[in-house]
């Protein structure tokens, strides 16, 4: 069949290889076609000399048919491998081509080194650390979750179960025997309180007592074990005066704290992370030059800019 | 049955008897008759390896010790009388009997110290794929072909030691180097050689063949695996064999080639691979299979044979590489039996396990051991994948060691015969029954007489 | 009772039925006062009443799990001992308990390619998390690089907030430098603004509640709470962060909290409010898994795993 015939009938009536894009476009499907586009110069089953590149099993070769074998299908494509070595490759095609027209040399080349470029990327993806895998939820699922979680938010009645926690702390002693975190007041009664339990504890059976007190306060929850450093609590007065000043001394005073302990880790630090800046530029520079490196070593030398990142 | 297991979070092993059925989840269910923990060292010493016989136990610890024990079986002692009256009200003239068993006690006889050796890992780790420092432990401990007094010790850092336990003292005989890491050592021990041969490999470690000399004085590699070609992607394949198992050698003789080596082995990969080698056939594996999707990795291996097939070093006693089955576990929660086709047969623990296996075992070619992460020691019917036992141990599973598995005999709560048992039974449910339905009449009269209210 | 009142207009029926449930509120009303009296006299009875009318909720009828520690083991006198040492020892290994010797360092970033709204809840975890550091995750460096870096730094432990579609979604905690890893997934979240009546938070390191953390595996979760929170609270900031679970749901709240009289706590919300669920515990930085929750887990609505 004359490939005239052939290309009339795909043009004018129906060719399943053939879709239409959107954009009013037409491409090709045909596993063998050199460009995807669907025109008369590209179409493998309309030309009986057609050249295109494939990549089977990772390996990329150059397939060529001619009119001579048109008459056997099986052997109809006649496949040369080309080589890894891209420069090499394209020689290749050159030789095996040299006579074809110009358009098959060049669009074979172009498919070559898109097939390159894909295997590349396919291979730095697979390098890759994949971070996160993704898990599909159900639509039941997701909505039971969110009722149960309402349901349980019901349940739970946080609030409650905080100030109970609270004054049980409180009760217990846990915040030693002169809490800044009460009226004193409130603590006296409590203190009175105590008292008069432990009192009664002598009394009666005190051991069951604190079996349940500290069966309670198993439950996973943390211990305030009283410190040493709590021994030097402040006093009244001080407090007092303490308070009116606006409790600025505790803020500057943690603050300064923390900024000695971050000079601290920096200047320590300093030597092995100048290091690791250049590492990882040179690592950093083969693959991408474009990207900006030392943003996040500059960052943890100098404190100042961390604000940026509040 | 009776366990024993090493758990890791502190140091102890525990002691652990209980019937078929055992349930620690089901407050229903039979519970264990026993679980009691020996041997407490903390967690810097858990035991890794374990080795039974006779009556004596070898166990490898995480610190770099192994120690030789003595089992001595004591009548488990009946507790006190128990306060049962208020508890069942139908029988409360016959207190429930007490099932009769033995309980072990271990008794150190000797050790060893010093044998482990962080600082051959450390550059193993920089290239390692693992993200947290790898600390050298015990990987393997397993009797020599020759004689089951002899053993072989190797740890992840490539250190082998043989010791051989001599009455009631355990000894070093020789110690050797090879290349770091190790993830398994396994003894070839399904003819008689004249001298010990064992396979060993690791991530990024080829599968080896090292070859001992009599008096084990020294040690040569005799062979080693070959690399699979590249993939699709022309990558190299990431190397990373976590557990061997032998095969007999091929049996053809025309096809043998006297001159080359005449071992077959099967290997799980950290990548979730199969591989089927024969010395005959080459260095690369006969068959390199992808047993799960995204290369999610494997761990431990065991095969399944009856008791005759499987070595006391767990090799199976066939030549056949294309029929055979074993049990293998990744790092989700699966533990998988597969065929030599890599076809997935059956799924044990569906459901019921949350973590990851750290050990598995298949014992008599009747049962599988699993101990994993989620601190429970289960017990399943190596064919049917049907569970025997699952109990909780409080801590993460790093091996179990299966004693014997007689079941024990538990005194039921009358003396009378089963036949009058059951007529009672009959009788009660019947009067049951009858008083059922005379009380769901009352009801229903009473509820009638209240809606009419 | 009311299929029984067959008058046919509607006006009558209605009066009918007002006057019974009428007679019906007044009967309660004396029986509650009578029985209010009665306890007043006799406060055993109320005590016995209480005793017999516990409500049966999900969370009281729950399966059983025998890794919630018994406090009174009598069946194996041995183990029930040591049961709360041995946790104890599991535990430590991977928390730093002394903390006075490593104090928390928290070394926060994303997910990579991370969107407006992880840097927003980054702002908030800042506000929260004590001494954190924020740090911008930048493509191509690999998990294993990021712990290195976090071990020689001395950090203690590395949070990653997970966001996909704009939206937070998840939250990994990672102790250094062993591990283990929990992925939390985030839900319901309340920003501060939100919040009607919420106070501002003071930088005074807050209590910590952790309540109802019951099984083993609750117990980790709950092990690594306190692990992040340093355990030396100002209490004069009265300021307490809470981590309350219930039914596998972890609430988080924060709290400023006022004691009015003996019995009587007053509470203002700082914000913000998240809600996290337990989705997987892993061994190590993200390897062998211990736990992972799947949506059959989901089916029985009385099994709760922490």
């Amino acid at each position: 069949m004359s490939d005239d015939i052939v290309w009339q009938v795909i043009n004018q009536s129906f060719c399943s290889h053939r879709i239409k894009a959107p954009s009013g476009q037409w491409f090709c499907r045909d596993p063998h076609n050199v460009t995807g586009l669907c025109t008369r110069q590209s179409c493998p089953l309309a030309n009986s000399k057609y050249a295109t590149v494939r990549s089977d099993k990772g390996r990329i070769y150059l397939y060529m048919k001619t009119p001579e074998r048109a008459h056997t299908p099986a052997k109809m494509w006649e496949r040369i491998r080309l080589s890894k070595n891209y420069s090499r490759a394209l020689q290749q095609i050159d030789e095996h081509l040299l006579h074809w027209s110009k358009f098959f040399q060049h669009k074979c080349k172009q498919r070559f080194t898109k097939l390159t470029q894909v295997a590349i990327t396919e291979r730095r993806m697979a390098l890759r650390e994949e971070e996160r895998h993704y898990v599909g939820i159900a639509p039941k699922v997701k909505r039971r979750e969110e009722n149960r979680e309402r349901k349980a938010l019901a349940a739970a009645k946080i609030e409650k179960a905080i100030e109970k926690e609270l004054l049980d702390r409180l009760k217990s002693g846990a915040y030693g025997d002169k809490p800044l975190n009460v009226d004193e007041r409130i603590w006296k009664k409590v203190m009175g309180k105590l008292e008069d339990e432990q009192e009664d504890d002598r009394e009666v059976d005190s051991d069951l007592e604190e079996m349940e007190e500290e069966e309670e306060s198993d439950d996973g929850e943390v211990e305030y074990v009283a410190d040493d450093a709590d021994g030097d609590y402040v006093s009244v007065e001080d407090l007092q005066k303490w308070l009116a000043d606006g409790g600025s001394d505790a803020e500057s005073d943690s603050d300064a704290e923390s900024d000695s302990d971050d000079s601290d880790s920096d200047d320590s630090d300093d030597t092995s992370s100048k290091k690791r800046t250049k590492k990882t530029k040179a690592a950093k520079g083969k693959k991408r030059p474009h990207v900006e490196i030392e943003f996040e070593e500059e960052r943890e030398a100098q404190p100042a800019e961390q604000e940026i990142a509040h | 049955m009776r366990l024993i297991v090493g758990c890791a979070h502190n140091g102890s092993i525990k002691e652990i008897v209980c019937n078929a059925g055992t349930d620690t989840s089901v407050q229903t269910a039979p519970q264990p008759l026993s679980v009691k923990s020996h041997l407490k060292e903390g967690a810097q010493a858990t035991v890794c390896q374990m080795y039974t016989f006779d009556d004596k136990v070898v166990m490898a610890r995480a610190n770099g010790s192994v120690q030789l024990y003595k089992i001595t079986k004591q009548a488990h002692q009946k507790k006190n009388v128990e306060p049962v009256e208020n508890t069942n009200e139908a029988n409360t003239a016959t207190p429930v009997p007490e099932p009769e068993f033995d309980v072990s006690q271990f008794e150190e006889l000797s050790s060893l110290t010093n044998l482990l050796d962080d600082s051959r890992l450390e550059k193993v780790f920089q290239k390692s794929t693992k993200r947290t420092k790898i600390y050298d432990t015990f990987v393997s401990l397993s009797p020599m072909a020759g004689s089951a007094h002899d053993l072989l010790l190797a740890c992840k850092s490539g250190l082998i030691y043989i010791i051989s336990v001599e009455k009631d003292a355990i000894k070093q005989l020789s110690r050797h180097e090879v290349k770091a890491p190790l993830d398994f050592a396994q003894v070839y021990d399904n003819t008689k050689t004249e001298s010990v041969i064992f396979a060993y490999g690791g991530e990024e470690n080829l599968v080896k063949l090292a070859k001992l000399s009599k008096d084990y004085s020294e040690l040569s590699q005799i062979w080693e695996a070959k690399n699979v070609a590249n993939d699709r992607l022309d990558m190299r394949v990431p190397v990373w064999p976590t557990a061997l198992r032998f095969l007999n050698p091929a049996k053809s003789i025309d096809k043998t080639d006297s001159s080359k080596l005449n071992y077959q082995f099967v290997v799980v990969t950290h990548w979730s691979h199969l591989g089927i080698y024969n010395t005959q056939h080459g260095r690369k594996p006969q068959q390199y299979i992808d047993l799960l999707p995204k290369r999610e990795s494997l761990a431990h291996l065991t095969m399944c044979g009856s008791a005759e097939d499987i070595t006391p070093a767990g090799n199976l006693r066939s030549d056949d590489i294309s029929n055979f089955t074993f049990v293998t576990a990744d790092l989700k929660k699966d533990i998988l039996r597969f065929n030599s086709k890599g076809r997935l047969l059956n799924k044990y623990g569906k459901g019921d396990i949350v973590g990851s296996a750290s050990f598995i075992q298949a014992v008599n070619g009747k049962y599988l051991l699993a101990g994993g992460l989620d601190r429970y020691c289960r017990v399943y019917d190596l064919e049917s994948s049907r569970r025997i036992a699952k109990v909780y141990v409080t801590g993460k599973v790093n091996c179990i060691s299966m004693l014997d598995d007689n079941e024990i005999v538990i005194p039921q709560p009358e003396s009378q015969t089963k036949q009058a048992q059951k007529k009672k039974k009959k009788h009660q449910i019947e009067n049951e029954t009858e008083q059922d339905v005379e009380e769901l009449w009352n009801h229903l009269e009473g509820s009638n007489k209240k809606a009419k209210k | 009772m009311v299929n029984e009142i067959n008058i046919a207009n509607k006006l009558k029926r209605q009066e009918l039925f007002a006057e019974i449930k009428d007679q019906k509120n007044k009967e309660r009303h004396t029986m509650r006062r009578q029985r209010a009296k009665e306890e007043r006299e006799n406060p055993e009875l109320k005590e016995k009443r209480l005793k017999e009318n516990v409500t049966r909720t999900i969370d009281t009828m729950r399966v059983y799990d025998e890794t919630i520690a018994q406090t009174n083991v009598d069946s194996d006198d041995e183990d029930g001992e040591d049961a709360d040492a041995e946790d104890e020892d599991d535990l430590m290994r991977f928390f730093n308990t002394n903390q006075r010797d490593h104090p928390p360092k928290i070394f926060l970033t994303t997910n990579v390619n991370a969107k407006k709204a992880a840097y927003e809840f980054a702002n908030v975890l800042i506000e929260v998390l004590p001494n954190v550091q924020f740090v911008k995750r930048k493509f191509g460096i690999k998990l294993k690089e990021i712990a290195e870096m976090c071990n020689k730094r001395n950090f203690t432990d590395m949070v990653i907030i997970n966001e996909d579609k704009k939206k937070v979604t998840g939250l990994t905690f990672m102790h250094l430098p062993e591990g283990p890893t929990f992925y939390f997934k985030v839900s319901s979240y309340v920003e501060v603004k939100r919040i009607a009546g919420h106070g501002r938070p003071t930088s005074h390191i807050p209590e910590l509640v952790l309540n109802n953390f019951q099984t083993k595996l609750g117990k980790t979760v709950g092990r690594l709470f306190q692990s992040i929170f340093p355990q030396n609270p100002d209490i004069e900031g009265r300021q307490v962060i809470t981590l309350h679970n219930q039914r596998d749901y972890i609430f988080f709240r924060r709290h400023r909290y006022m004691f009015r009289d003996e019995e009587k706590v007053g509470l203002q919300e700082l914000g913000p409010q998240f809600t996290l669920k337990l989705r997987r515990l892993q061994r190590g930085l993200r390897e062998e898994t211990e736990w992972e929750h799947r949506p059959e887990m989901d089916k029985d609505k009385k099994k709760f795993y922490l």
